[in-house]
C-alpha cells in the first residue's frame, strides 16, 4: 500500500554567498518522506545535515528547487542535541506550553496535552518542576515531550542523543520506537550507526549531496555494504555478524539493530 | 611510578560532597578510563587530578610528588599535566594557529626557538599542513579546529594527559582523529586518563578502568581482569556495551578467548570453534533449521515497548519552597502591592517609620521563604556602599574639615537602608513570580502600546528569556574560565581569573553565547514562533481574582498607613 507523502524535496539547493565565494551547503536534493515513515539522516560535521533538517522544518530559504508539504506539515518541531539551547520555559509545564501557545491551542487543552506528553516520555507529574533542577537527560526528555505535545504530523530530531549518557540514550531510543509504533513521521539525524536500525530508511549526506538512500538492511549488508564503502565506523555487533557470515554462519539473516545481533549470536552460543 | 589518590574528598560550592573516600592508583604509560553515570563525579575527579578544585580531604601524588603542598599547588607537578576538555575546538581565541599553540606553552617560559620547534612538531603530529600556521583558527573547519586544540595540548609534552568526554558529539572522522591522538600520546610515553560514557569506542584502547558510583570508587579493573567487566558494570547499574555483552556471551558458552577485548574477527573465530564443537557433539544440525524459522521474527521485531519500566532519576532539591498563595497571585496585583509598599517606605523621614517598614518587609520576606543566598548576594554591594558612604559623609559631609558629622552620616545610612529594604522586596517579587507569568503580565498591561506598533510581545519574551539564560551564562562562564586556568596554569584552584586571562576566556565565551542565541532562535521558530502578530494563546490565564484585589487593597491600606504615620504621627 502506497502511503501518502508528507513532505517532498525537489532539486533543493541551498547556497550562501560568502563575499564573492559561493558555498553550496545542500546540492540538488530529492527526497520524499512518507506519512508514518522514520528516516535516519547520517552525516558528519559540515555535511549539510542541519541545513537539510531546517529545510524540512521550513526555516531556511532555498536557492533553488522546491519543497511540497501536506497542509498539516506547516509547523515541524525540531529536538536539538543541547537542551539548554532550546528550553524556553522556567518550569517543565511552561516549556511544553510555549509551542502550544504558538499553535494557538486553547488554554484548557494545554494541561491535558502536557500530561499526556510527559507520560509518554516517562516524566509524569513533573509539570511544576523547575528546569534547573533536572539532569541533562531529563531536560532532553522535556524537549521531546514539548515536541510531542504539539501533535504535529512530523517531528525532526537533530542528534538528540549526542550529549546523553548510555541510560538516557536508550530511554530516548525507546521513545523513538514508541513514536514509530504510533505512526508518527520522524526524521532522525545521528552520528551513531547503532541508531540507524530503528529507521525505515537511511539517508547519508556528504558534502551537501545525498550519497545513499535505502533501507538499513541494504545499508549494512550486501556484496559491498554502503556503510563500509562510505567509510563509516561500523558498530561492533554488526561487524561481528559480517565476520560470522564470511565464515558461513548466520548467512540467512541480516540484523540491523544491536539487540537483534545479540539475539542471533545467543542462538549460536547456547 | 603512578598517580595515587588517597582518601580524596571534594565538595561543591554549596559544601555538598561530590567525591569521597576516593582511593585509586593509576599506572603511568597507560590509558585509564573513568566511567560512571552522569553525576557520579567523573569530571570532578579529573578536575581534582588537575588541581582545578581544592580537596577537602586526602592527598594526590604524581609519582613521589604531592600535587598539593599545604594549600599551594606544586608547580613541577601541574606543569606536566595537559587537559583536553569537552569540545576543545570551542576554546580557540588567538589571531593565528601559531599563537594559539604558543599560548598553551607560555607558562613553561621556553626560549623562542623552542616554542617555534614545538609548535611545528605538534601541528605536524596532528597532521595540520604547514600553511595553516598563519591562518585564523576561526576560519578553519570544525575538524581542523579540534586538531589545533589537541596540538596545543601535546605541544606542552604533558606526562599526564587528562581528557573529559572526548568522543561526545564527534563524527566518524573526529573519532578516528581522537583515537590517533590517544595512540600518539601513548607512543610518546604519556599517561592518559579519560572520563567517558563511550566504552564501545574507547574500551579497546584501555589498560585500566576506574568505576565511579555516587562519588566513590566502586571498582578498579586491570586489563587482565577485563573478563569480569560486564558483571561489574551490571552491578554498578551501568549500561554494558554490545561488544562486552557479545564477548561475555561467547565466553560463558565455554569458549576460551585469548584476548580480553577481542576484535570482531577474533570473536568470530572463537564462535566458529564453539559452533563446530557443538555440531560435532550433536550430529543433527538442529541449529540451522531453528535459525531459519526464527529469522522472520528477527527481521521484524515485535513491539518491545515498554521493555523496562523507566524510573526517572530523583529530582534533586525540593519542588518549590515558595508558598503557593504568593506564586499563584496575579503578577499585576503583586506589582501594585510592591510599588505601594515601596513608595510608602521610601517617603519615611523618621526612624520609627523606617523601623515599621523594615518590620513589614521582614515579615513578607520571611513569609515568602526567600532563600538567604540571593539575599546575601544582593545585600553585600549595598552594605559596602553603605559603609563607604558613611565614611565619606562622616569626614567630608559638612565641608568644614575632618569633623565627625553624625547627622550627615546618619542621613546616608537612613537612605541606603530604605533602598536595601525596597530591593529585598523586589527580590521577593521576582522569586515568587515565574518569568512566563511576568511576561504575560507585561504583555497584558502594555497591550495598549501594541496599537502604537510597539513590539510588546517581542520585548516581553526577550525579557523573560534573559532571565532564563542567567544560569546558562553562569555555567558557560565557569566552563571557559576553567579551560583558561588549565591552559595558563594560573590561579588554578581559586575562584575568578586574572586580568591577563580575560581575552582567552572572553572570546570563546562570547562566540559560544552567540551560538547559543542563534540555536535558540532556530529552536523557537521550529516550535511555531513565526510572528508576534499571529494569534497566540497563553498557558496562564491572568485574571484578577478576589485574592488579587485583596492584596491590592492591602497595599493601598499599608501605603495610607505609612503616609499618615510619616505626616501626622511623627
Amino acid at each position: 500500500m502506497e502511503r501518502p507523502i508528507a513532505l517532498a524535496l525537489h532539486d533543493v539547493t541551498v547556497a550562501y554567498d560568502l563575499g564573492g565565494e559561493v558555498r553550496r551547503v545542500l546540492q540538488r536534493i530529492d527526497l520524499e518522506i512518507a506519512v508514518g515513515e522514520t528516516i535516519a539522516v547520517l552525516g558528519g560535521n559540515g555535511s549539510g545535515k542541519s541545513t537539510l533538517l531546517q529545510v524540512i522544518a521550513g526555516l531556511t530559504g532555498l536557492s533553488r528547487g522546491s519543497v511540497q508539504r501536506q497542509e498539516e506539515v506547516s509547523v515541524v518541531p525540531i529536538v536539538f542535541q543541547n537542551p539548554d539551547a532550546q528550553i524556553v520555559g522556567e518550569t517543565v509545564y511552561e516549556d511544553i506550553c510555549f509551542g502550544l501557545e504558538n499553535l494557538a491551542v486553547p488554554p484548557d487543552q494545554m494541561k491535558v496535552r502536557a500530561r499526556e506528553a510527559l507520560a509518554s516520555v516517562g516524566l509524569s507529574g513533573y509539570e511544576d518542576v523547575p528546569i534547573v533542577q533536572l539532569s541533562g537527560g531529563q531536560k532532553q526528555l522535556v524537549c521531546i515531550a514539548s515536541a510531542i505535545a504539539m501533535r504535529t504530523p512530523l517531528i525532526v530530531f537533530d542528534e538528540p542523543t549526542a550529549m546523553l549518557d548510555p541510560d538516557s540514550r536508550s530511554r530516548v531510543l525507546q521513545i523513538l520506537e514508541q513514536l514509530k509504533h504510533q505512526g508518527q513521521t520522524v526524521v532522525w539525524a545521528t552520528q551513531s550507526l547503532d541508531e540507524v536500525g530503528y529507521a525505515d530508511r537511511v539517508v547519508v549526506l556528504r558534502g551537501g549531496e545525498l550519497s545513499y538512500v535505502g533501507s538499513p538492511t541494504d545499508f549494512f549488508y550486501g556484496a559491498h555494504p554502503p556503510c563500509i564503502e562510505l567509510g563509516f565506523r561500523i558498530p561492533y555487533a554488526i561487524s561481528l555478524i559480517h565476520e560470522l557470515q564470511a565464515r558461513g554462519l548466520l548467512t540467512d539473516i541480516r540484523p540491523v539493530r544491536v539487540d537483534e545481533c545479540l539475539e542471533a549470536v545467543r542462538r549460536l552460543c547456547p | 611510578m603512578s598517580l595515587i589518590l588517597r582518601d580524596v574528598a571534594v565538595a561543591d560550592r554549596q559544601g555538598r560532597l561530590i567525591l569521597q573516600d576516593v582511593h585509586a592508583t593509576i599506572p603511568d604509560a597507560s590509558v585509564t578510563l573513568i566511567i560512571g553515570r552522569n553525576g557520579a563525579g567523573k569530571s570532578t575527579l579529573l578536575d581534582a587530578m588537575s588541581g582545578l578544585v581544592p580537596l577537602c580531604r586526602g592527598a594526590i601524588h604524581y609519582d613521589d610528588l604531592s600535587l598539593w603542598q599545604e594549600d599551594r599547588l606544586n608547580k613541577d607537578v601541574i606543569r606536566s599535566i595537559g587537559n583536553v576538555f569537552q569540545h576543545p575546538e570551542q576554546q580557540l581565541f588567538a589571531a593565528t594557529v601559531e599563537r594559539e599553540v604558543a599560548y598553551s606553552l607560555r607558562y613553561l617560559g621556553l626560549p623562542k626557538d623552542e616554542v617555534e620547534r614545538r609548535t611545528v612538531t605538534s601541528l605536524e603530529r596532528m597532521r595540520l599542513p604547514e600553511r595553516l600556521r598563519q591562518e585564523t583558527p576561526h576560519l578553519l573547519s570544525g575538524g581542523q579546529k579540534r586538531r589545533v586544540a589537541l596540538a596545543s595540548t601535546i605541544a606542552i609534552q604533558p606526562g599526564w594527559l587528562l581528557l573529559d568526554e572526548p568522543t561526545a558529539g564527534l563524527d566518524a572522522d573526529g573519532i578516528a582523529a581522537l583515537l590517533e591522538f590517544i595512540e600518539l600520546a601513548r607512543s610518546l610515553g604519556g599517561s592518559i586518563v579519560i572520563a567517558t560514557h563511550d566504552l564501545e569506542t574507547l574500551l579497546p584502547h584501555a589498560d585500566h578502568i576506574v568505576v565511579l558510583h555516587a562519588g566513590r570508587v566502586a571498582a578498579q579493573i586491570r586489563r587482565d581482569e577485563m573478563p569480569h567487566l560486564a558483571d561489574i558494570l551490571e552491578q554498578a547499574g551501568l549500561a554494558v556495551p554490545a561488544s562486552l555483552k557479545l564477548t561475555d556471551m561467547v565466553r560463558r558458552s565455554g569458549v576460551r578467548l585469548d584476548s580480553s577485548c577481542p576484535s570482531p574477527r577474533e570473536l568470530a573465530d572463537a564462535i566458529v570453534r564453539a559452533y563446530d564443537m557443538n555440531t560435532r557433539r550433536d550430529p543433527t544440525p538442529v541449529f540451522r533449521s531453528r535459525q531459519t524459522s526464527s529469522s522472520e521474527a528477527l527481521a521484524r521485531p515485535g513491539p518491545e515497548w515498554p521493555s523496562k519500566a523507566f524510573q526517572p532519576d530523583r529530582v534533586t532539591g525540593e519542588a518549590s519552597p515558595m508558598p503557593s498563595f504568593l506564586v499563584r497571585l496575579d503578577p499585576r496585583a503583586k506589582w501594585l502591592f510592591y510599588m505601594l509598599l515601596s513608595v510608602g517606605i521610601l517617603i519615611q523621614k523618621h526612624g520609627a517609620g523606617l523601623a515599621a517598614g523594615l518590620m513589614v518587609a521582614g515579615m513578607l520576606v520571611w513569609y515568602a521563604r526567600v532563600p538567604w543566598r540571593p539575599m546575601v548576594k544582593l545585600s553585600i554591594p549595598l552594605l559596602v556602599l553603605l559603609v563607604a558612604s558613611v565614611l565619606v559623609s562622616a569626614f567630608f559631609g559638612s565641608g568644614s574639615g575632618f569633623r565627625w558629622q553624625l547627622s550627615s552620616s546618619w542621613r546616608t545610612v537612613f537612605e541606603l537602608l530604605k533602598i536595601w529594604v525596597v530591593s529585598l522586596l523586589g527580590l521577593t517579587l521576582a522569586m515568587t513570580t515565574s518569568q512566563l507569568m511576568m511576561k504575560q503580565a507585561i504583555e497584558r498591561s502594555l497591550g495598549f502600546l501594541q496599537r502604537l506598533r510597539l513590539p510588546v510581545g517581542a520585548i516581553a519574551l526577550g525579557a523573560s528569556l534573559v532571565l532564563r539564560f542567567i544560569p546558562v551564562l553562569a555555567q558557560e562562564y565557569r566552563r571557559f574560565s576553567k579551560i583558561v586556568k588549565a591552559r595558563s596554569k594560573d590561579r588554578l584552584h581559586r575562584e575568578g581569573i586574572g586580568l591577563k586571562q580575560l581575552p582567552p576566556m572572553l572570546i570563546p565565551l562570547i562566540l559560544s553565547l552567540f551560538q547559543l542565541a542563534s540555536d535558540l532562535t532556530i529552536a523557537m521558530q521550529a516550535r511555531g514562533l513565526r510572528s508576534f502578530r499571529a494569534a497566540r494563546t497563553s498557558c496562564y490565564q491572568l485574571r484578577m481574582t478576589s485574592a488579587d484585589w485583596t492584596v491590592v487593597v492591602l497595599g493601598l491600606l499599608l501605603f495610607a498607613l505609612f503616609l499618615w504615620a510619616d505626616v501626622v504621627l511623627f
